[in-house]
């Protein structure tokens, strides 16, 4: 295990030592600087010069002034605040002075120097607990899913009547969300409001005068409807969240119908609104013809056509009858093709492929189109608008497993495989409030939680000192640079995100790296009493319990990994905390009290150990 | 020793049958209330009028965006209108002063901000965990110690987690952290005397089982002292001082540790001597 080379100046670990903790304390720095407000305001292109005077005259014509300092990348402007009051002044004047092709997005950024950020030092992400976000709140639309309910309804209902022999003139869904029966014949009128009284779930409002009846779903059943839609967009939205990067993230019901999304601060929040509100699905049509001119066919004569059209306005007749959506797909991964051009290699599940394989077995030759569905917010009111990305000639049978293209670059394609992965959200939702909240322990909490963590480590410091004596200052100093290496690694490791959990198991880390320290010592102490040298105590004491400590180490890292993978994302937090925190308590408890040690006591001539 | 430890781990399902859990607002979910105060009113004073009015389980925020402060409750209040009233009684009446006055904005539920198979997932993990670490340690120093190791962690988790209950700690997910740390703690303490069991079983090689078990210990007790004590200082000083964010994790440690070290030194080794360890059983260490 270690060498016993008792005899030379271990000089060159000594400098790589130093060398190591002075890039940790380095790249620990940035920790120390907070985080500021800031606006991201993007355009779709890049921004010129008009843009930036533009921007510049809305912000000073209305003193707001405070703003720190403004910076530029690609198609968004960042501006950075000295405090939250001056940011969201800001955001006031320039939501209601910009036109509406800027996007205006609130964000909390850390305010790392900018030699830091050369060097690619960040600070540790933190978690809703312990830092502020962005908070979102969602409202669902449900006038979908109310229509898709009915609509099932009025299929049982002409039926059923069709078998007591009832016959109606029209049944219909109103824009209420009612189903209505109108008859022409007043005792059909009676017999139907009779038979449906029998009917649980259900609420009728009848109008005599004009002979038609109303059918509403009742208070529960709408509760049921709704509860079982928001969890649905519940699930699916924390998917995406998870798909886009972001860990740590809150996601409630409010209310009926409103959801409640919270977000550490993230570096692009125009793109996680983005990503939320997207409402964006696929599906499939066949294609019957591609038409030069739009009024060369009226789609109203044939029941089941319908024109959409391509990107670029090409008008083509598709039938309305969509062969499979969406919700069938698996897996969706965006690769390059062999011409580097963008593509969506789309695996389906049994259903689907099921679907598929049944459509292109009759269909092989024919044109196959992939319309993308979005429901855009227009004026309070969601529109289903449909675009056809792309259009395919159908080889031969095809099953669960196809690509599709038709993409302007491949970012667009990458973001929407993330959607399509994440799935389809039940109702679209609207981003209907959108603000900074502070951490959900309460700065002042969290102040004082981090002094006190300090305090006890101060305290176990002096205890450890004081049994101890020199040995117990190296073990100090080992205890720093822990600290220091673990947020260094912290910071740099993608997903790694520091919250209360987090912190609970840096208290443990402590505590174990301490532990390992105390065994070595006791253990030295016992070699010195069986009557060995200083040099060979040492040596000996460190050699001994070695294998106690990896044993420990070892079997608390099992814990962690598999806490990591079982876990969910709040015990994930706990577990790359700990994990890392072994690793360098490891690394910091034996190698560099070592290396100290030796340096320290090799040669000396004197017979006493300060331990 | 054995009866006193089931006798405690007989109470501490009795208790958590009792007395159940105090679950977190994040499990549970509650009540969102938004009020506007007229000029800006601290946080601290708030949480001062929900403690008087003995409201646990809640949290409060800040909104500094439109100045206004949001209070999760936790209750089991399922309509509307009722929260309403219930909110008028006990609380806006006492914020409220003649020159500062309270509008609220809103008052809605909200559901669960953890998925409801948090606590399912935990146990998950736990189980799986305590598995992996038994193959780990029989592997590394042989099947009954193995077993008096697993059984020594199974009953600081039956046990804290009574405590727990005893105490009306609040559960949220905080708390999976607090008890893997705890058990993390025990597990530690239990290897470190293995390793010297397992180090006096190769030199001692004809005593008997219990003589090297018992001079392990005796050996390894000063060390275990040491880092208690150590802990037990950081520990301590966060249950004292740290305040409310704190509080719950440093409680359950302070438990934790305590029943952890017990059980390492008492228990572990002990199992494997009655289930009928002997020096055959010891596997050499690498």
């Amino acid at each position: 295990m270690f060498k016993k080379t008792l005899s030379c100046y271990p000089w060159c670990k000594v400098a790589v030592l130093a060398i190591l903790l002075i890039v940790g304390a380095v790249y620990a720095l940035p920790n120390l600087y907070g985080s500021d407000p800031t606006i991201q305001i993007n355009k779709s292109i890049y921004f010129n010069k008009k843009n930036i005077d533009e921007i510049y005259l809305v912000l000073t014509k209305n003193n707001t002034n405070n703003i720190k300092s403004i910076a530029f990348k690609k198609s968004s402007m960042v501006l950075r605040f000295s405090s939250i009051d001056s940011q969201l002044r800001a955001r006031k004047v320039l939501s209601k002075k910009l036109s509406s092709k800027y996007s205006i997005a609130l964000n909390l950024i850390p305010d790392t120097p900018r030699w830091l950020s050369y060097l690619h030092a960040r600070p540790i992400k933190l978690g809703l607990d312990l830092s502020g976000g962005v908070r979102f709140l969602l409202k669902a639309n449900m006038s979908a899913i109310y229509d898709n309910f009915q609509r099932k309804n009025i299929q049982f209902l002409s039926n059923d009547l069709k078998v007591k022999k009832i016959t109606y003139k029209k049944i219909y869904l109103t824009g209420k969300h009612a189903i209505r029966t109108s008859f022409k014949n007043r005792e059909y009128y009676f017999k139907t409001k009779k038979y449906l009284s029998r009917y649980r779930g259900i609420r009728i409002v009848a109008n005599k005068k004009f002979n038609y009846i109303d059918i509403f779903p009742n208070e529960k059943k709408l509760n049921i409807l709704e509860k079982s839609a928001i969890k649905k967009n519940l699930i699916i939205l924390r998917k995406r969240m998870n798909q886009f990067g972001v860990m740590n993230i809150v996601i409630q019901r409010q209310g009926k119908n409103k959801i409640l999304v919270e977000l550490p601060g993230i570096q692009n929040s125009k793109k996680a609104k983005e990503i939320l509100g997207s409402t964006a699905t696929l599906q499939f049509h066949s294609v019957i013809a591609i038409l030069k001119n739009k009024s060369n066919f009226h789609p109203s004569i044939q029941d089941h056509l319908q024109i959409q059209y391509t990107r670029q306005h090409q008008p083509i007749l598709v039938n309305k009858n969509v062969i499979f959506d969406g919700s069938h797909i698996k897996n969706a991964i965006a690769i390059k093709d062999n011409y580097n051009l963008p593509q969506i290699n789309i695996t389906l599940d049994r259903s689907g492929g099921a679907l598929m394989s049944q459509f292109t077995k009759h269909h092989v030759g024919t044109l196959i189109a992939t319309s993308l569905v979005e429901y855009k917010d227009v004026l309070n009111k969601f529109e289903k608008s449909e675009t056809i990305i792309n259009i395919a000639r159908i080889q031969s049978r095809l099953s669960d497993n196809f690509q599709i293209t038709g993409f302007k670059n491949f970012d667009k394609a990458y973001e929407m495989s993330l959607l399509l992965r994440a799935g389809t959200l039940s109702t679209p939702v609207k981003i209907i409030k959108e603000s900074i909240i502070g951490p959900t322990l309460g700065m002042k909490n969290i102040k004082t939680g981090v002094t006190t963590c300090l305090l006890g480590l101060i305290l176990s410091v002096f205890f450890i000192i004081f049994l101890y004596k020199k040995f117990g200052l190296i073990i100090t100093s080992a205890l720093v640079g822990n600290l220091i290496f673990l947020l260094d690694i912290m910071s740099i490791f993608p997903n790694a995100t520091l919250t209360m959990s987090g912190i609970a198991g840096i208290v443990l880390i402590l505590s174990v790296a301490i532990d390992a320290n105390v065994l070595i010592n006791e253990r030295i102490k016992e070699e010195l009493l069986v009557g060995k040298g200083i040099e060979q105590a040492i040596e000996e004491g460190y050699q001994k319990s070695f294998s106690s400590i990896f044993d420990a180490n070892v079997t608390t890292l099992i814990k962690i990994l598999i806490l990591y993978t079982v876990g969910s994302s709040s015990i994930k937090g706990f577990a790359i905390t700990t994990g890392i925190g072994i690793i360098t308590s490891t690394f910091t408890s034996i190698v560099c009290t070592h290396i100290i040690a030796r340096l320290i006591y090799s040669h000396s001539r004197s017979q006493k150990l300060s331990i | 020793m054995f009866l006193i430890s089931l006798v405690f781990i007989l109470a501490s399902f009795i208790i958590i049958i009792a007395c159940s859990f105090n679950w977190g607002i994040d499990l549970t979910g509650g009540v969102k209330i938004e009020i506007k105060m007229e000029k800006s009113f601290t946080l601290s004073k708030v949480r001062k009028l929900l403690h008087r009015e003995k409201i646990k389980n809640f949290s409060l925020r800040e909104s500094k965006y439109d100045k206004r402060i949001i209070i999760h409750l936790q209750n089991k209040i399922k309509k509307h209108i009722d929260a309403q009233k219930y909110l008028n009684k006990r609380i806006l009446k006492k914020l409220e002063s003649p020159n500062n006055r309270s509008i609220v904005k809103s008052i809605e539920l909200i559901g669960p901000s953890v998925g409801k198979n948090l606590i399912q997932n935990g146990l998950t993990s736990i189980i799986l965990a305590l598995v992996f670490v038994f193959v780990y340690i029989n592997f590394r120093f042989g099947f009954y110690l193995a077993l008096g190791a697993i059984s020594s962690l199974v009953h600081d988790l039956i046990i804290t987690v009574g405590l727990i209950s005893l105490f009306q700690i609040k559960v949220d997910s905080m708390t999976f952290a607090s008890l893997m740390s705890v058990t993390s703690y025990s597990l530690n303490d239990t290897i470190v005397h293995y390793d010297r069991i397992r180090e006096n079983f190769q030199r001692n090689k004809s005593e008997d089982a219990y003589y090297v078990i018992n001079l392990s210990l005796t050996q390894t007790f000063r060390r275990t002292l040491i880092t208690l004590g150590i802990t037990l200082i950081v520990v301590t000083v966060l249950l004292f001082f740290g305040g409310p964010a704190v509080r719950n994790f440093s409680l359950t440690m302070l438990f934790g540790v305590l029943v952890g070290t017990i059980s390492s030194v008492y228990i572990a080794a002990a199992i494997a001597l009655s289930l009928g360890l002997s020096h055959n059983h010891v596997t050499a260490a690498k």
